[in-house]
This record gives C-alpha cells, structure tokens and sequence, in this order.
C-alpha cells in the first residue's frame, strides 16, 4: 500500500511554521532587552521561535504517518458567510443596521443552491426588523438603524 | 458564625427584588440563547452583555451569573432532545443524553440533567461560602513569580483540555499568545503586530476569536454537507413523550453518580485553565469505569447524564472562586466575566472579598438562587425548547449570522469587530481542515498577556535571576504540576489505538456520535 502522509498535520505544522516566522520577523525591530528588563520584543521572539520548531515537529511527524487526506473544502458556504460578515462590516456605518442585516441575510442564504428567494426575502425583512427592535430599542446598542443623513424615527432614538 | 454571616449578607443583597428579577431574567435569557444550536456560553454571555452596561456592579454580575447557568442549562437540553451541543462540555451529555431520547425516556434525561445540576449548584454554593474566604490570605502570598508560574499551570492544563494531538495543542496555545501580544505593550508603550491599523493598537477583541473560531467555524462546517439540514430539520419524535416520572430503579442509579459528578467538577472548576469542560469529561470517564455494566455506556444509561450534567455545573459554579479570589480566568467565560468586571469599574482580584463584600457574597447568594431559578423555570418550558430547536437549519444560521455580527460591532461599535470576526471565523474553518481544536488558543490569548507582564516582573524583582521560579515553594509547586499534567497528557495522547479497540467493542457508543 502506497504511503499517504498526514496532509492534516504537514498543513497544520506549515501554518504554525509560518505563524512563528511571522512574529519573529515582524517583531526583528523591537527591543530585546536582558531577563532583569525585558523589552517588548523578547517574548514575542521566544514565543515565535518555539512555534517554528513545534510546527516543523508536527510537520515531519505527519510526513512520516498514514492518515486519511483533509476533507475538501467546502468554498461555497465559507465565501457566502464570510462575504455577508464582511458586507456587513462595510455597510452598517453609511448604510445602517436594517439595510446591512438585510445585505447579510440576503449573502449569507447564498451558502447553498436551492433557497427560495421568496423565503429569503421575507427571512431578511424580518431579521432586519426584529434585530433592530432587540438590539436598538430593546438593548439600547447605540448602533445606526438608518442610512447617514436620514432622520430616524423619532420614538427610537 | 462567619459563615452565616457573610451567607445573610450575601442572601440580603441577592434577595432585593432587583437583583431576583434581573437574576431571573438573565437565567432565562441564558436558557433561551444558550439552547440555540452553535451558541455556547461564551456567545451568549457575549451577546447578552451589552444588556448590563446601565446596571448597578453587583447586579450586572447576577446577571451575567445567571446567564450563564441558563446558557449551560440550555446546552444541555439542545445535546439531549435534538444531539446538538452547543459547547463542548455538552457534547459529553449528547452520548447517553440523546440516546435515552431515543428511546423516549427524553424526560428522564432532563429531569436527571436539571436535578443533578441543582444538587451541584448547591453543594457548590455553600463550598464556595466556606472555602473562598480562607483563598485570599494564600492569593497574598502571590507575587509575579507565583502568577507566572500560575499562568503556566493553566497554559499547560489547556493543552491537556484539547482533543487530539498534544504537540498541535500545545502549538495552537502558543499561536493563541501570540494573538495575545497584538496591540500596545502595557510595559514599554510600543506597538506590536498592529500594521499600523489603529484598530489593532488596542488590541484584538476577546469576542472576535471565540465567536469566529467557534460560532463561525462552525456555522460553515454545517453547510458543507446534505447532513446539516437533515440533522436540524429532524423534527421532533420525542416531543409528546415528556414526562415527570424518574422510575425508582433509574434513581438509584442516578444520584450516587450525581454525588461523585459534584464533587469532579467542585474540585476541576477551582483550578485555572480545567473548568467545565475537563469535569463533565473526568465524570464520565470515572462512572464508565467504576460501572459493574460498563456496556450500558453510550446506549442510554442514566449515569452518563446524571454525573457530567453535575460536574458541569459544580465547576460552572467553582470556577467563579478563581476569578473572585485570585483575579484569574479559569475558563473563557471566566475571562469574559473579568472584562464585565473591569467595564465596571472593578478590578478582580483577592481586595475584592474585602473591599466589596456585597458583590462578593451577593453573587454567592444568587448562585443557589440561579439554580433554583433554573429547575423552576426549566421543567415546565421543556416544551418551548423544543419548539424553538424545531426551527430549519437554513433559517437558523441566518439568524444565528446576524447575531454574531450585530454582536461582534456592538462590543466596541466597530466594524473592525465584525472583520476580525470574520477573520477568525476563516481561521477557525481552516484548524477544522487541519484537525486543530481551538480551545488552547482562546486560553492562550487569554493568560498570555498575563503571562508575559507577570514574568517580566518577576524577573525585574529578581534582577534576571530564573531560579527563583523554583526556589518560591509555591512557584516550583505549580510548576511541577504543570509538568506532571503535560507529562499525563502525554501519556494518554500515545494511546489512541487502545481506546479505538474499546470503542469497536461497544458498538452503540461507536455509531452515535456521528449523528
């Protein structure tokens, strides 16, 4: 039987790998200092350069073993959630909290084909409306409701 | 007595009408957010936050407390009627949990998981009157050195708390650090890791990571396959049999089991970084093998849920004795419960007990009352629960999304919020891929800070001298257990061959979980 190595933990030991090489190099300006007066550079390094040395264990170890491959990725869902939270972030400044939920409800059903855009809609508006009553009226988040520049409702705010 | 003292005094601030009211309100709350599939304790504490902000200190904290039972409490009933945990810990009580569901003994389940978990609350309760008050004459022999080694001791216990292998556990906690150190360093003002965001220069937000490793992560792992929405929109067989009758047989099964569950969790919850989680896994693994019918295991038997429901919430209950006592978070929860206290005005730690007797003993007080609360409110609205667990995935985790996000921007009322949500969710979806439990590196990010400020003056005191981590008693102490539970850790993480053979022998345990 052909060797399969352990794709999972090659992946993950490449990732600490470079997580640690990361810290070291983006934090090659700060000071160091002595043990008796640490500068804000010495944990950081320590901390980094173990992360290198713990991936490139997990790394060889996983080379060395049979395991079952990573399961694909599932491209579709991630994008679309990610895609709405990302939406989200960028609208609820100029857009306000009712036009961003629905922005992200209306994305973040694209995570699988067959949704009815009817249910979508109609799941939007309400999730728009009740997150608004609960966050802004309810909780008293001081969260925009409206668009900039539009008077909003004077009973709310 | 002191005891009765401080335990009147504690009874007379919980028992204002506020405080029963808001605590009331809050374990209800707890118990409706926290019974939603993929919200844990930690996102609804997180969520549910923002509706202390106006309260006064002392009643914000019942508050939360008891959000927090109810979150744990409706974790427990989403494992048991529909096999979906929403935190780990409950993932424990899915295996027996869901398959005396099955077998339409649903309100036996949940009456066993309610009953045991308020013989916990109150066992815990009054431990907790007792043995707090002698914690802080020892948390004032802690200096930085003791703190660091303390932060050790947690950062090690965190490894031993994760599934799977040590080596990437003990990777994740250290890459969890190094998130840790993203903002402005306390001790030398100057800004590390920040790209020159400004947002970043305060550091990233507690709430990001945990709801985008976990909340997030996994929203997207339950799109992926057709499972999903046949696992959510299962319906529900088991609603109409709900009954109140715990056959005697099942009883006495049960509440010997409960006892040893209770006592788990008390002693787990009170160290750092073990908490719920480590008990209600101890609590099983320990009624499993002392059982003269180990096989029953995994097909409904009642001690599985009897024992970790109440080492779950014994430890839920003593790990509150850590953050009031010593300043630290034994547990996410517990660090987002210190970042209540601090948005208050409070600074946790061992002055607490006497400089703010009322906040101590009153939350004390409000735990037994919480868990009173908690069988009340909990035995008649099972029908509700489920009701509200009936709900299709692919309307669920819209809401659940939009939850999240509206969370995440009202933590600081910041769009960063949202995007490092964002971030953390991809992030937590890759460790998924790659077979990384996230659990370590929210520890991590959270003792590293305080790990890093406490050695740094340790070693300032000692003029660079690193021996003294091992010449302070208590110091080298906490470093020998940290080392003992690595080493343990170890040792069980080179047996996973032996444990899969168990699990062939006992077929049913083998076939559940994957429902």
């Amino acid at each position: 039987m052909a060797h399969i190595p352990n794709w999972r933990d090659i992946g993950a030991g490449a990732l600490f790998c470079a997580c640690g090489s990361a810290a070291l190099w983006l934090g090659r300006h700060h000071a160091v200092g002595n043990l008796a007066a640490m500068g804000p550079g010495f944990f950081p390094s320590v901390i980094g350069a173990l992360l290198v040395a713990l991936g490139a264990a997990i790394a060889v170890r996983g080379a060395r073993r049979d395991a079952p491959g990573i399961t694909p990725f599932a491209w579709r869902p991630l994008l679309a959630v990610l895609g709405g939270l990302v939406l989200f972030a960028v609208t609820i400044r100029p857009a306000g909290l009712l036009a961003s939920t629905l922005a992200l409800t209306v994305v973040g059903r694209l995570a699988r084909p067959g949704y009815g855009w009817r249910e979508t809609a109609v799941l939007a508006a309400t999730l728009a409306l009740a997150s608004g009553l609960l966050f802004r009226v309810a909780l008293r988040v001081p969260v925009p409701l409206l668009p900039n520049g539009w008077t909003s409702v004077p009973w709310i705010s | 007595m002191d005891l009765l003292n401080n335990l009147g005094l504690g009874l007379a601030v919980a028992l204002t009408p506020a405080n029963v009211i808001y605590c009331l309100i809050g374990t209800a709350l707890g118990t409706a957010v926290g019974v939603l599939p993929g919200l844990g304790p930690v996102a609804t504490i997180a969520l549910l936050l923002p509706l202390t902000y106006g309260l006064d200190p002392v009643t914000a904290l019942i508050m939360l407390a008891g959000i927090y039972y109810g979150a744990q409490y409706g974790g427990s009933t989403a494992s048991i009627l529909l096999s979906l945990p929403g935190e780990i810990s409950a993932v424990v009580t899915v295996l027996d949990g869901h398959q005396m569901a099955r077998q339409g003994r649903a309100g036996d389940a949940l009456l066993v998981a309610a009953l045991g978990s308020f013989f916990a609350g109150c066992v815990a309760t009054l431990l907790i009157a007792m043995v707090a008050p002698m914690l802080p004459g020892i948390a004032l022999k802690f200096g930085p050195t003791e703190y660091a080694t303390l932060m050790a001791l947690g950062l090690a216990a965190a490894v031993t708390l994760a599934r799977g292998s040590m080596l990437k556990a003990l990777a994740m906690t250290l890459l969890g650090v190094l998130f840790g150190m993203v903002g402005t360093d306390v001790s030398s003002g100057a800004e590390r890791f920040v790209f020159g965001v400004p947002e970043l220069a305060d550091g990233i937000d507690f709430v990001a990571v945990a709801m985008g490793l976990f909340g997030i992560a996994e929203i997207v792992r339950n799109l992926e396959g057709t499972a999903a929405d046949a696992a959510a929109e299962c319906g529900c067989p088991t609603a109409h049999r709900v009954h109140w009758r715990l056959p005697r047989a099942e009883f006495h099964r049960a509440w010997p089991a409960s006892l040893r569950g209770t006592a788990i969790g008390a002693f787990l919850g009170m160290l750092p970084g073990g908490g719920p989680v480590l008990s209600s896994f101890a609590s099983y693994m320990l009624e499993k093998r002392i059982s003269a019918e180990p096989q029953r295991f995994g097909r409904g038997a009642i001690e599985g849920v009897a024992g970790p429901e109440s080492a779950n919430n014994a430890a839920a209950q003593t790990s509150f004795i850590p953050l009031l006592t010593l300043g630290l978070p034994s547990n996410a929860v517990m660090a987002l419960m210190i970042g209540a206290l601090t948005l208050h005005g409070i600074q946790p730690g061992p002055q607490v007990m006497g400089s703010d007797p009322r906040l101590f003993w009153g939350l004390i007080a409000s735990m037994w009352i919480g868990n009173l609360f908690l069988v009340i409110l909990n035995l008649p609205m099972i029908a509700l629960w489920i009701r509200l667990l009936s709900l299709r995935y692919r309307l669920l985790y819209p809401t659940v999304l939009a939850l999240c996000a509206i969370g995440a921007f009202s933590v600081g009322n910041s769009s960063a919020t949202v995007l490092m949500t964002a971030f953390f969710g991809a992030l937590g979806y890759l460790f998924l891929k790659l077979d990384c439990d996230p659990a370590p590196l929210v520890v991590g990010f959270v003792l590293g800070p305080m790990l890093e400020e406490n050695l740094r003056r340790a070693l300032t005191l000692a003029r660079g001298d690193a021996t003294v981590f091992v010449t302070s008693p208590i110091s080298a102490g906490l470093l020998l257990m940290s080392v003992l539970l690595l080493a343990a850790a170890g040792n069980t993480a080179r047996r996973p061959k032996r444990s899969r053979k168990v699990a062939a022998a006992t077929p049913a345990s083998a076939d559940e979980p994957a429902r």
